[in-house]
């Protein structure tokens, strides 16, 4: 087999290059070996694909979800993970390749309408979405858009596909039903979840943000998504369990252990805010909506003070309006 | 989440539940590659914290995790619409009534069937949709409306509708026009040259040259092979589960049929002159194409054939037909040489046309 490019093709230059692709194409000169262990994986032959080619596309996959430092270790480890012959096969079908198209819907044609049913609970509409994205990567026909281009071999193509239509059902779903998209969530400077509270930010006390915050800031990436899944998202163990590949029990002793330190740690955050002991326990401990309706009945005490007695009909704010998790 | 549930995990202040909830510019959503991968457990080590981070505290893509991982897409509803009005089938009474009728209306149907079906056992079957084969497509109804303004509002501007998830630009980085392609002349070194084969559209960027036993050829319950097949009809893309399976193929411009398997192979006759090129069968229907748009249906597995015209917003088929998949008797598509993408929901009676972008 042919060695690796010193740089792509001539007839690459017409085409949007990803950053940091010639980089990688030098990088990938000193992995022969395993460049050709993927190339034979791949199978790419079957479509006239070259090994050359081949690494031009390893190279493009490598910009797009690695960066120009990562170690010899970690293209290799990636480059191990990829689905070559999915990747190539895809690539061919985006290009018009008869074959390649035959063997796509031979292979993938049942499961996305198996995948479509499933995500949209209805017979009808599961096959009316798989429909519509066969006529999406089918009608592109080989134009520089195909949306099977976008698909770079990480993870499988048919899960790939599953979530494109998984996307596109969301989407879809979103703009008949009218669900509060993301953007309308949004506010200055941050975002909220659609579980969290609407109401008014209370007044707290700053040493208690900063302490949460700082406590929050310090959890590792899995602790994070635990806490989330579970506290604000609604997940069961299991379900948490499921997405990280981890034993319910598992998931139990973690979601006990992270909430037991999170509270320590917040707790030393606020003594080294200058709070006593017993003053951070008891700021950790007071309801948000506690907080709330005492600064309205300070409030109100103020109005009273300063303006006319009010109606009976007016009224400052209503504490049962505040959101309870 | 109950309380008591809570409580056994241990309480978390309300405070924190506030400030877990915010979140000071989220990062871009990862793209489908990434998430995908994630849910296989393929994920590298140096993309998970970053996809963890994110799913933490974004809704929309825990959301997409629901129905992307296979053990949380169960019956729980993760869509909520907004308040649905209240239906006068809600009324007890009313929906008894309605199932009833529906009951008696499918006991009436079966048995007027049965009726049907011994008194016109020994009749030749025509085909139904002759009278309607040289006929421009109709307006599609009301009901079919929306649905194929979607349809082809999806096919034509994937990305006109805002939608948070642009596949072009999902993921950082520019959309990549691929730098590779498919050489033929490696293609032929490959694999040996096939007298007749067909060759692919000018369009393609094809580096293949498709042998023509290598057809779009579908039986649902059949379990195909997934490599490239070697040339011959015998040896259909569309190998058969079992030996009574009919199996279809295009061999040096002819349709061909094969009831054991491939073993053998008999040439039908199609009423055209023109070059057949593609073959799709569900079931019964078997759909043919060839040259200058000539496209055939038959709904009893080649006996009759009726010639096909799609049209559609002043559009007719005429290219020659290179592509064509039909995953039941309503649904299919047809692709031309031009470029055009034809779609029926319908068995062929309307057709939606789209003109891919260049």
């Amino acid at each position: 087999m042919t060695g690796v490019p010193k740089s792509a093709p001539a007839q690459d230059l017409s085409r949007t290059v990803p950053p940091g692709r010639d980089a990688f194409l030098d990088r990938l000169q000193g992995m022969q070996a395993l460049v050709d262990e993927r190339f034979a994986a791949a199978g790419g032959a079957a479509y006239g694909l070259a090994v050359t080619d081949f690494v031009v596309l390893m190279a493009e996959v490598l910009a797009k979800y690695l960066t120009p430092t990562s170690s010899d270790s970690e293209i290799r480890d990636f480059l191990l993970s990829l689905r070559v012959e999915e990747l190539v096969l895809a690539r061919a079908c985006a290009g018009g390749n008869e074959a390649a198209w035959d063997i796509f819907l031979t292979r993938y044609r049942e499961r996305l309408y198996e995948a479509g049913i499933g995500i949209a609970k209805d017979y009808t509409v599961g096959r009316e979405l798989a429909d519509s994205l066969y006529g999406e990567l089918c009608g592109a026909g080989s134009h520089a858009t195909s949306p099977l281009y976008s698909y770079m071999g990480y993870g499988s193509l048919e899960g790939w596909l599953r979530t494109i239509m998984a996307r596109s059902f969301i989407d879809r779903y979103r703009s008949e039903h009218r669900l509060v998209s993301l953007e309308e969530q949004s506010e200055e400077g941050g975002m909220q979840l659609a579980a969290a509270d609407s109401a008014p930010v209370p007044v707290v006390d700053q040493r208690l943000e900063a302490a949460v915050d700082e406590a929050l800031a310090g959890l590792d990436a899995e602790d994070s998504f635990i806490l989330a899944s579970f506290f604000l998202h609604d997940r069961t163990l299991a379900e948490v369990a499921a997405v990280l590949k981890l034993h319910e029990s598992t998931v139990s002793r973690r979601v006990q252990k992270i909430t037991a330190n999170l509270r320590k740690q917040i707790v030393r955050g606020l003594v080294r805010r200058g709070m006593s002991r017993r003053q951070a326990d008891e700021a950790l401990e007071t309801d948000v909506r506690d907080l709330q309706t005492n600064v309205r009945g300070r409030l109100q005490e103020k109005l009273q003070e300063s303006a006319p007695r009010p109606s009976p009909t007016q009224s400052v704010g209503n504490p049962e309006q505040t959101n309870d998790r | 989440m109950t309380a008591e549930t809570s409580k056994n995990m241990g309480e978390l202040p309300a405070i924190v539940r506030q400030r877990m909830g915010r979140v000071a510019g989220l990062e871009e959503h990862p793209d489908p590659g990434i998430l995908t991968a994630f849910v296989e457990g393929s994920i590298s080590k140096i993309h998970r914290p970053d996809v963890l981070k994110h799913l933490a505290v974004c809704s929309d893509c825990n959301r997409l995790m629901t129905f992307i991982t296979p053990e949380l897409a169960n019956n729980k509803q993760v869509l909520q619409p907004a308040a649905a009005p209240r239906r006068w089938l809600t009324w007890a009474p009313l929906r008894w009534a309605a199932v009833s009728a529906s009951a008696a209306a499918i006991v009436s149907a079966v048995w007027i069937g049965q009726l049907n079906h011994h008194q016109t056992s020994n009749t030749t079957t025509v085909a139904q949709v002759a009278p309607q084969s040289a006929t421009i497509a109709a307006p599609p109804s009301a009901a079919n409306a929306t649905a194929d303004a979607r349809r082809s509002g999806d096919i034509a501007k994937p990305s006109s509708s805002p939608q948070r998830h642009d596949l072009a630009k999902s993921g950082s980085g520019p959309t990549v026009a691929p730098p590779v392609v498919f050489d033929p002349a490696l293609q032929a070194q490959s694999r040996p040259a096939v007298p007749g084969e067909v060759q692919g559209s000018a369009g393609f960027q094809t580096g293949f040259v498709a042998p023509p036993s290598i057809d779009q050829t579908y039986q649902p319950e059949t379990a195909m092979p997934q490599a490239p097949k070697p040339v011959g009809p015998a040896a259909s893309a569309s190998t058969s589960a079992g030996p009574a399976s009919p199996t279809w193929s295009v061999a040096d411009g002819v349709l061909k049929h094969s009831t054991d398997g491939g073993s053998t192979w008999v040439a039908v006759a199609v009423p055209s002159s023109a070059t057949i090129r593609v073959v799709s069968a569900t079931g019964q229907h078997v759909w043919v194409g060839g040259d200058g748009g000539s496209l055939y249906h038959s709904v009893d597995q080649g006996r009759t054939w009726t010639a096909v015209v799609p049209a559609a917003d002043g559009h007719v088929l005429s290219a020659n037909i290179i592509r064509m998949a039909f995953m039941n008797p309503m649904h299919g598509w047809v692709v031309d040489a031009d470029g055009g993408y034809w779609a029926t929901r319908d068995g062929g009676v309307t057709w939606t046309f789209q003109l891919a972008q260049r």
